[in-house]
């Protein structure tokens, strides 16, 4: 299944004053396929999922988006951004606007759409999250599971060419997690592109095609979920994944 | 958001149509200053009975010896006569800066007004006085040593309160302000007397009963030089029509003179204080309140709402991220910079000193002639827009970091960001700063008196004035400005309830709206 890259990642290093959170990242991701970045809370999972989309600024190194360096002077980061989604570990709902807005706004103001053709595509997307009842909700009225729902239908209706995930369920009570991977399956399944930082380890071996392992600001193993899970090469996956799993 | 924008665009307009459109001085009015509140030389009456001339941008009417002389000068410049009606201190500045042409407002020429403006020969020579309570001892006083140990004052930059110190051992108080309000000072016993010119004493004794003016004779008096106890015109210096106007007073002899105060002390009008004072003060100064307190709500309701469409745009200036480039980088830090010396200066300087210094500094340096309301609004919306600009960053500040991340990860520019998502949340955020704003203002306009606006606080004054109920006026004015801010905090707070909306959202009843067929 290898096609041309979509995301490719040369050298990144981002420091926060004198700390190196990411070192000398590399990392290719293909147009359609899944990866899963897993690891230990402060490894520079979430840091490097928001580099991609410029959340933060990297302190050097270089991202190519179908090629093109999204770091580059004239780049247009407004086009870039409604073609790469992100989802939020804390939702990020706009609290001013209802949850039918909410998918709307977007639309209309970053690309452009019309209040009906955006409308129609909001509510055919909340149908298929299973939020279509709750259209004039505002996001303080749902729960946390429902707000996820909504966030990830926000990030689709802009038919993104990838979508980034941060932690999408670490806030979320455990009986709402299994709602929202529900919906992260069904979306792997239509060939998006998905980058997923994630704790949910069973979600990460059954959905992705690629798991990268981080540790300490470095990619320390990167291969399928099979060879990550079943086959660990380095000790240092070996003994996070033993830790992970006996807690599970 | 849209219909918010549209509402206050029309409120904007319909805020238009209310101000008087800037009238330029045509070349046949005689615009003449007067504090329009020291009778029997000048008061304020609702109708044009015995001879009174109309105020300026008011339904009001200005008589007295002060304008009786005013019209035959008036006359015979070929002129009409206008009444601008200024606070005292706003007097000279007025004239210098072309607000008015001339002022007749018994103002005697000091050696320090020489220094500014011009004067004619005099129009009216009085004697001085001081005004005492009719049942203090001070009453039977006959000689300047008999004020050992009273409390007295005078007006603020007259040469009234330099006489204070031919009184020995009189304690000498601070100036004050107005007439009125020595009188109010002398009746509740904070003073033992005020220095004044006779006819004005003669007005104190019929208009209230508990003041008496004292009847000095010509030996045991102030004394005074040819100076101090005449009442001349303003001018502005080298003014072409001195000589004409100096031929005109000439003409008018001292049995005139004494004839006209006469008359202007008869005509004054009184207030009959028998039976029920809210009736009686409703029944003559109703429509004049009922027009201050319009003012009052026109401007701070616009001053408010301009105020508050500054305060958004600056909040949305002063959040711009850094831009890429070095170019617009240095041009939006100075902007910024800009913007917060405006903030700084209008929060740091009193209401009071820019509308005085942007009316008259304005027209003397510049000569741009705005109209007094035009420049209330201004100045109020200014002021308001420097505060709410604050208020309005320190919402946008409270709203989640989160909101502009996923705004940003989005595509949304700094625009789209802010006015749909960032600053309706502000603004929610800052509601009740915003209410508290409105509420000051309404309060505050009153500082405007100093360009002469006429507000509900410069028509209690007026009221006052001319009634001598200062008790009950101000009682019915506090009133007044209590419904007014009551009523605006509580129709707020409805407001942040409709925007807050229920806590719960009940799918159930959102689908049968959904669902029920529309009938019809």
């Amino acid at each position: 299944m290898q096609t041309e890259s979509i995301i490719e990642i040369k050298n990144l290093q981002k420091k926060f004053g004198d700390h190196e959170v990411l070192r000398d990242i590399n990392l290719d991701v293909h147009r359609g396929e899944i990866v899963s970045i897993i690891g230990r809370s402060g490894s520079g999972k979430s840091t490097l999922l928001r580099s991609i989309n410029l959340l933060e600024t990297p302190t050097s190194g270089e991202i190519d988006f179908n090629g093109e360096n999204i770091l580059a002077r004239n780049f247009d980061l407004q086009h870039y951004r409604a073609k790469v989604g992100m989802v939020f570990q804390s939702f990020n709902l706009f609290n001013n606007l209802s949850v039918l807005d909410n998918i709307v706004v977007p639309q209309q103001t970053v690309l452009k759409r019309d209040a009906e053709t955006a409308k129609q595509h909001a509510t055919e997307i909340l149908e298929q999250m299973g939020m279509a009842p709750f259209v004039n909700a505002k996001p303080a009225q749902l729960s946390g599971g429902q707000k996820q729902r909504v966030a990830i239908a926000r990030a689709v209706a802009m038919d993104p060419d990838a979508l980034l995930f941060d932690e999408p369920t670490s806030a979320l009570d455990p009986e709402m997690v299994d709602d929202v991977l529900a919906a992260m399956s069904a979306l792997a399944h239509t060939g998006l592109t998905m980058i997923i930082v994630t704790h949910e380890m069973a979600f990460a071996r059954d959905i992705s095609d690629r798991v990268v392992f981080m540790d300490q600001g470095v990619i320390a193993e990167d291969g399928t979920p099979e060879q990550i899970f079943n086959h660990p090469q380095e000790a240092r996956t070996q003994e996070f994944l033993k830790r992970y799993l006996n807690r599970a | 958001m849209r219909k918010f924008w549209v509402m206050i665009g029309a409120l904007l307009i319909a805020a238009g149509l209310f101000v008087p459109t800037t009238v330029h001085a045509a070349d046949d009015t005689f615009k003449v200053g007067m504090e329009a509140g020291y009778a029997p030389y000048n008061w304020t009456q609702s109708t044009d009975a015995n001879g009174a001339v109309p105020i300026q941008g008011s339904s009001e009417f200005a008589n007295g010896y002060d304008v009786q002389i005013s019209k035959k000068i008036a006359k015979a410049l070929g002129k009409k006569v206008v009444v601008v009606k200024t606070d005292w201190d706003g007097l000279p500045p007025a004239l210098t800066s072309g607000k008015i042409d001339a002022i007749i407002a018994g103002m005697s020429p000091t050696p320090e007004r020489r220094e500014t403006i011009d004067f004619s020969n005099a129009y009216y020579t009085a004697n001085l006085t001081v005004v005492v309570r009719r049942d203090s001892k001070l009453a039977h006083a006959t000689k300047l040593t008999d004020f050992k140990g009273a409390k007295i004052t005078a007006q603020l930059n007259t040469y009234h309160y330099d006489m204070i110190k031919q009184l020995p051992g009189a304690i000498k108080e601070p100036a004050m302000n107005s007439f009125p309000a020595m009188r109010v000072a002398l009746e509740s016993g904070t003073i033992d007397g005020y220095v004044s010119e006779v006819p004005e004493g003669i007005t104190a004794e019929a208009a209230n009963p508990n003041l008496k003016y004292i009847r000095f004779s010509k030996a045991n008096g102030f004394k005074t030089t040819p100076d101090e106890n005449v009442s001349a015109v303003g001018l502005r210096k080298n003014d072409p029509n001195k000589a004409k106007i100096n031929a005109t007073l000439a003409t008018i002899s001292e049995s005139e003179r004494a004839k006209l105060m006469k008359q202007a002390v008869a005509d004054q009008p009184s207030t009959s204080s028998d039976g029920n004072w809210f009736m009686t003060i409703m029944k003559q100064y109703g429509p004049m309140l009922l027009r201050g307190t319009g003012m009052t709500l026109l401007i701070s309701l616009v001053g408010t709402i301009v105020g508050f469409v500054i305060g958004l745009l600056v909040g949305i200036v002063r959040t711009i991220p850094k831009p890429k480039r070095t170019s617009r980088r240095g041009l939006l830090a100075i902007g910024q910079w800009l913007l917060s010396v405006y903030i700084e200066v209008f929060r740091g300087t009193p209401m009071i000193v820019q509308a005085a210094v942007f009316y008259y500094g304005a027209a003397q340096a510049f000569h741009w002639n705005m109209d007094r309301t035009v420049a209330a609004l201004l100045i109020v919306s200014i002021n308001t827009g420097a505060y709410i600009s604050e208020i309005i960053r320190g919402g946008i500040t409270s709203v989640d970091a989160g909101q502009f991340e996923a705004a940003s990860a989005l595509g949304m520019t700094h625009w789209q960001t802010m006015v749909k998502v960032i600053l309706p949340q502000a603004v929610r955020n800052s509601l009740p700063a915003v209410t508290n704003e409105f509420i000051v203002n309404i309060k505050d306009t009153s500082v405007l008196s100093v360009i002469s606006v006429s507000e509900l606080f410069f028509s209690a004054e007026t009221i006052a004035g001319q009634s001598f109920q200062f008790f009950h006026t101000y009682l019915i004015v506090s009133a007044i400005y209590l419904i007014l801010t009551f009523t605006i905090s509580r129709l707020f707070r409805i407001v942040e309830h409709r925007l807050d909306g229920p806590k719960d959202y009940n799918v159930m009843n959102n689908q049968m709206q959904v669902e029920t067929p529309k009938i019809g």
